[in-house]
């Protein structure tokens, strides 16, 4: 409930009123908030997004959003607003839709906002304990956005970490382990160190040369600098524990840079996340 | 006896007057130096090390304790007014100048909405230096004019009555 709370806590006062009327099932499934100017606020549930106050969305709703998310601070978030979304205190992804401007440096800020979404992060103890019986091996979580690759991570590497195992957690956007002013919003073990804020690629190279990681875990490889990463990593006889969005296997053969993580065989298995029927399943492919 | 007694505090209460007159101007310029003070503090907090706004509230308590007793606890109680909205009236509450509080109320506002703190803050401070000098100018031109004038009139309200 913690993650709610602090997804609750961005919302303009009279939006929060309505968000905090969700009871039971409701408030323990909801995946998002979704504001969207000129329209009423929604929150999204497993079966469709649900209106929760009668009043449409005005544009004074959303700036307040993206200040609280931000701490009244945009300049500490340059980067990641110019690419559409913020990291908000304890781990919630506020994502932000509208009009970008071109600046005369060539990068693009955030002119008028329209919409925004309030991801709500979870931490569900023990969703991982059946796919962890047998020794590690390096593995890549596939699935659509918003199907819980970043919470089934998270519960992979607490396992692992309170095993023993050393993990290096190059945790860019700060969703994974939710770290602020030096303590981890979510639990991710006794044996984790996290880097946070630098970009993955960089963030591995780092964790690599410093913290002598067991197992290296990256959220979300999206770039060809984090396979170049991931390369490393695998070379110097670290595992590799990291997520990429795609619908299934298939899926992740037709795109490039994962193409070439598979030819190099640096993931030995797949984890792959259904949903049906309101329910997660997850299906093991060895590589 | 009676009479030189009340001139005399007619002549006392005139100069107090004029003393107090010097003293507002006196206190503009001391407004004016901790205003730049206080953008010289956000400046370094901010471009230096990137810290969020309302995380400075804390040094700003501490270097300020007078003008912003309080205004951390107080912040952290808020729930639903803007951090700019906030500061402007910590600053009205903290008795600095309105001529100081508009330059640095301004700042963090733009700042809140999107805009490079470096060059707000650098344009803050040299406008906020600009009034320190005119302010400082008009405290040596009309101080000692106030003291004169007021002693003058206080003579002469006493030799009118006498």
């Amino acid at each position: 409930m913690r993650g709610y709370q602090s997804a609750l806590s961005l919302l303009p006062v009279h939006i929060r009123a309505g968000a905090e009327g969700l009871k039971g099932k409701e408030r323990e499934t909801a995946m998002e908030f979704r504001l969207r100017r000129g329209y009423v606020p929604t929150v999204l549930l497993p079966d469709g997004e649900k209106g929760i106050h009668e009043h449409p969305v005005k544009p004074s709703d959303l700036m307040y959003l993206q200040e609280a998310a931000c701490r009244a601070s945009p300049y500490t978030v340059k980067e990641s607003l110019a690419q559409g979304y913020i990291i908000a205190p304890n781990g919630v992804r506020i994502g932000l839709c509208g009009q970008m401007n071109r600046l005369e440096t060539g990068e693009y800020c955030l002119a008028e906002l329209t919409s925004v979404s309030v991801r709500i992060p979870r931490q569900v103890m023990g969703c991982a304990e059946g796919l962890m019986d047998k020794p590690f091996v390096s593995t890549l979580i596939l699935s659509p956005p918003g199907w819980g690759k970043t919470t089934l991570l998270r519960d992979m590497i607490r396992i692992l970490s309170d095993r023993g195992m050393r993990i290096g957690l190059c945790d860019e956007r700060g969703e994974v382990a939710a770290c602020s002013h030096g303590e981890n919003g979510f639990c991710v073990g006794r044996c984790t160190d996290v880097m946070t804020g630098l970009p993955k690629a960089k963030g591995a190279m780092a964790l690599l040369r410093s913290m002598n990681p067991q197992i290296l875990v990256m959220d979300e490889i999206t770039a060809p600098e984090d396979v170049v990463a991931c390369a490393a990593a695998s070379n110097c006889g670290v595992s590799l524990l990291a997520t990429a969005h795609a619908f299934s296997v298939e899926d992740l053969h037709r795109r490039g840079i994962y193409k070439e993580l598979l030819e190099r065989k640096e993931f030995q298995r797949l984890i792959v996340i259904e949903y049906s029927g309101g329910e997660r399943q997850y299906r093991e492919v060895k590589l | 006896m009676i009479h030189w007694m009340g001139g005399l505090l007619i002549v006392a209460s005139c100069a107090a007057a004029g003393v107090q007159g010097r003293q507002m101007l006196r206190r503009r310029v001391r407004d004016f130096m901790e205003a730049e003070q206080l953008t010289e503090l956000i400046r370094n907090h901010v471009c230096g090390r990137r810290a969020p706004l309302p995380g400075i509230l804390e040094e700003v308590e501490r270097r300020f304790p007078v003008r912003f007793a309080g205004a951390d606890d107080t912040y952290q109680r808020m729930n639903g007014l803007s951090f700019s909205e906030y500061w402007r009236a910590c600053l009205h509450a903290g008795g600095f100048d309105p001529a100081a509080v508009g330059p640095l109320a301004e700042a963090v506002e733009v700042i809140v909405a999107g805009q490079s703190p470096e060059r707000v803050l650098e344009y803050c401070s040299a406008l906020l230096a600009q009034r320190r000098e005119d302010a400082r100018k008009q405290e040596q031109e009309k101080g000692r004019i106030y003291m004169a004038f007021s002693t003058a009139a206080g003579c002469l309200i006493t030799l009118i009555l006498l």
